[in-house]
C-alpha cells in the first residue's frame, strides 16, 4: 500500500519535501524551467535530498493548482502545504526562512 | 461580463462577501432549505424528482443525470451512504477546491439534503491526500454545524440524523473513479471494482451507495430552494444549467469561470481568458484534461457550444469541463510525452493492457519527443493505443489514449518533424 499511494515514502528523504507539480497544464506555464532552475540553485536533482538532509527535491502529479503555476507542495512534519505563483527567487526565500526555523530548533 | 453577473450558482462568493462565514451564510438564506425539509419531514421522492426535472447532471466528467442515480439507490437494503468524490486529481481541474474552500457551506449544506433525499445518516467526503489544510477547514466547519444543530442525531426534533465525516486519500489519481474510492475508503488499495453491480445496489461495506462529484452537490441546495424551472433556466435544453470552467494553460488569464452550458469556447477563451499568451495562434484545445482528445482550434470549433451535446461533433467529449488551451508553440509530441507519463504513474496496475500499455506509450513518446523515433514508432503508438481502448475495468485505459490517437489523426506534421523516415 506504500508504494500504491504517492503520499506515503519508503525512504526517510528530507524534512522539507518540496513537492513540484510539472504535469501538463503547469509545463504550458513554465514549470519544467522553474524546477530545473531550483534544482541547479539548491544543487540537487529531482528525487534528490540535500547533504544536511534538510530538502528534497520531487517532480509530481497534478495538484489541482493548474492556473497558479508553477507551484510546489510542501510535505514536512507540519503536513501538507500549497505553495503557488512561485518562482525560483520567492522559492529560495522560502528555503532560507526554513533553515532559520531549523538552526533555531538545534 | 452582464451575462454571468448574478447568475453565478457556484461561484456566489464571488459576489458574497465572507460568505464562507457561517453567520453570513445564514444570513443569506443559508440552511433555511435544509431546516424545511427536514423538519417538515419532506418526503425523500419529493427532492430526488426535483433534482431529476432540473436536468442536474453529474460534473465529475460522466456527465449523468444526478436525480436518476439518486433514484437507483435500493431501498429494499440498508443503511445509505452518500460518498463525495472529493479527489479532484485530472490535469487541469481546479475547481472542486475552489468551491470547498471559498463557499463551504452551500457545499455542505447541498451534501446535507442530498444525503435526505437518497436516506443516508453518514456522509463521506473522500478529499485527496494533497488537500490537507482544505480538510482541516471543512473538519472546523463541521463542528460548527454540529454546534448550532444542523448535524448530529435527533435534528429539528424530529428522527433524522445526518453527520460528515472528511476523509482524507493518499495520492492516487485512481481514486476518483468511484469504486476505487470506495475500496480506498474502505481501506484497501485503490484499485476499481467490476461493475456491474454499480455502488447504488453495491457499494461502501457492500451497501446501496450514492458517489457524487462536489460540484454537482453544490448545486442542490439552491435546486431544492428555487425549483426545478429555476434551475433550467440556465443552459440549454438537454444540458441545464451552469458549470465551473476550470481554464488553464496558454492564456492570459487562467481560472475558473462558471458560465451557462452552451457558451462557447471562443467566449470562454477570449472574453474571458484574455486571448493567448503573447498573442500567438490558438492551436488546439483539450476539453477534459489530460483525458481528453484533442480539439483542432478551427472557428468551427470555438464556435461550438459547450455543453454535453455539441462538443462531441468537433471529436471530444466535454467532462469535467478541464479546458487547457494549446498555442501554436507546443509540439503534440511534447504533450503527449507530459500526459502519457502521467497515466503511466497513475495506472493502478491491475488490468495488463493498461498497466503495459502505459508504460509502452510512455517509451515510445519519450523517443519520439528526443528526436530519436521512426516513423514506425508512430505507427506503434498508434497500435498500442488502439489495443488499449473498450479493454480495461475502469475509463483511465481509455482516457490515456485519447489524446494519442487523436493527435496522430489531427496533427500529422507535428509527428513528421520529430521522426526519421
Amino acid at each position: 500500500i506504500v508504494g500504491f499511494y504517492t503520499l506515503y515514502h519508503d525512504n526517510p528523504g528530507g524534512k522539507y519535501r518540496i513537492q513540484v507539480c510539472n504535469d501538463l497544464p503547469c509545463a504550458l506555464r513554465g514549470a519544467d524551467e522553474y524546477l530545473e532552475k531550483l534544482c541547479k540553485n539548491l544543487g540537487v536533482a529531482v528525487g534528490e535530498t540535500s547533504e544536511d538532509g534538510l530538502i528534497s527535491v520531487e517532480a509530481v502529479m497534478c495538484l489541482a493548482a493548474c492556473d497558479k503555476a508553477p507551484m510546489f507542495q510542501e510535505q514536512s512534519y507540519s503536513g501538507i502545504k500549497y505553495h503557488e505563483n512561485q518562482t525560483v527567487e520567492s522559492t529560495l526565500k522560502t528555503v532560507e526562512k526554513w533553515r532559520k526555523i531549523e538552526a533555531k530548533s538545534q | 461580463m452582464s451575462k454571468v453577473k448574478g447568475n453565478r450558482i457556484l461561484l456566489r462568493h464571488r459576489d458574497i462577501p465572507e460568505i464562507d462565514n457561517l453567520d453570513v451564510y445564514i444570513a443569506q438564506g443559508g440552511f433555511e432549505t435544509f431546516k424545511k425539509v427536514v423538519s417538515s419531514k419532506m418526503d425523500p421522492a419529493k427532492i430526488k424528482n426535483i433534482v431529476h426535472d432540473s436536468g442536474l447532471r453529474g460534473r465529475g466528467g460522466a456527465g449523468f443525470p444526478t436525480g436518476l442515480k439518486w433514484k437507483f439507490v435500493d431501498d429494499n437494503n440498508w443503511p445509505h451512504y452518500l460518498v463525495v468524490n472529493a479527489d479532484e486529481s485530472e490535469p487541469g481541474t481546479f475547481k472542486d477546491r475552489e468551491i470547498m474552500e471559498r463557499n463551504p457551506f452551500q457545499f455542505l449544506e447541498g451534501i446535507m439534503i442530498s444525503a435526505y433525499a437518497i436516506g443516508a445518516n453518514q456522509i463521506y467526503n473522500y478529499l485527496r491526500g494533497e488537500f490537507w489544510e482544505l480538510a482541516a477547514q471543512l473538519d472546523k466547519q463541521v463542528v460548527e454545524l454540529k454546534k448550532r444543530g444542523f448535524l448530529g442525531s435527533k435534528l429539528f426534533g424530529t428522527d433524522y440524523s445526518v453527520m460528515v465525516y472528511n476523509h482524507l486519500g493518499a495520492g492516487a489519481y485512481i481514486c476518483g473513479e468511484e469504486t476505487a474510492l470506495l475500496e480506498s475508503l474502505e481501506g484497501k488499495l485503490g484499485q476499481p471494482r467490476l461493475r456491474p453491480p454499480f455502488p447504488p445496489s453495491f457499494g461502501l461495506y457492500g451497501k446501496p451507495t450514492v458517489v457524487n462529484n462536489v460540484e454537482t452537490l453544490a448545486n442542490v441546495a439552491l435546486i431544492v430552494e428555487k425549483g426545478a424551472n429555476w434551475y433550467k433556466k440556465f443552459g440549454t435544453e438537454k444540458s441545464a444549467g451552469t458549470k465551473v470552467f476550470s481554464l488553464s494553460g496558454r492564456v492570459k488569464k487562467p481560472g475558473n469561470y462558471e458560465l451557462p452550458l452552451g457558451s462557447t469556447f471562443r467566449e470562454l477563451i477570449y472574453e474571458f481568458g484574455g486571448g493567448i499568451i503573447d498573442d500567438v495562434k490558438i492551436k488546439a484545445i483539450m476539453p477534459a484534461g489530460a483525458s481528453s482528445s484533442l480539439i483542432v482550434a478551427n472557428d468551427e470549433a470555438l464556435d461550438t457550444p459547450m455543453d454535453y451535446e455539441n462538443v462531441p461533433n468537433v471529436g471530444a467529449q466535454l467532462g469535467s469541463a478541464s479546458i487547457i488551451i494549446i498555442d501554436e508553440t507546443v509540439n503534440m509530441t511534447r504533450l503527449l510525452n507530459k500526459t502519457l507519463h502521467f497515466f503511466k504513474h497513475e495506472s493502478c496496475g491491475k488490468c495488463t493492457p493498461c498497466r503495459e500499455g502505459t508504460y509502452w506509450m510512455s517509451n515510445i513518446i519519450e523517443r519520439i519527443d528526443h528526436d530519436q523515433g521512426s516513423n514506425d514508432d508512430v505507427i506503434l503508438l498508434n497500435d498500442v493505443a488502439s489495443n488499449i481502448k473498450g479493454k480495461c475495468l475502469c475509463a483511465l485505459g481509455d482516457f490515456s489514449t485519447e489524446a494519442v490517437t487523436t493527435a496522430i489523426e489531427r496533427f500529422p506534421e507535428d509527428f513528421k518533424k520529430k521522426v526519421t523516415a
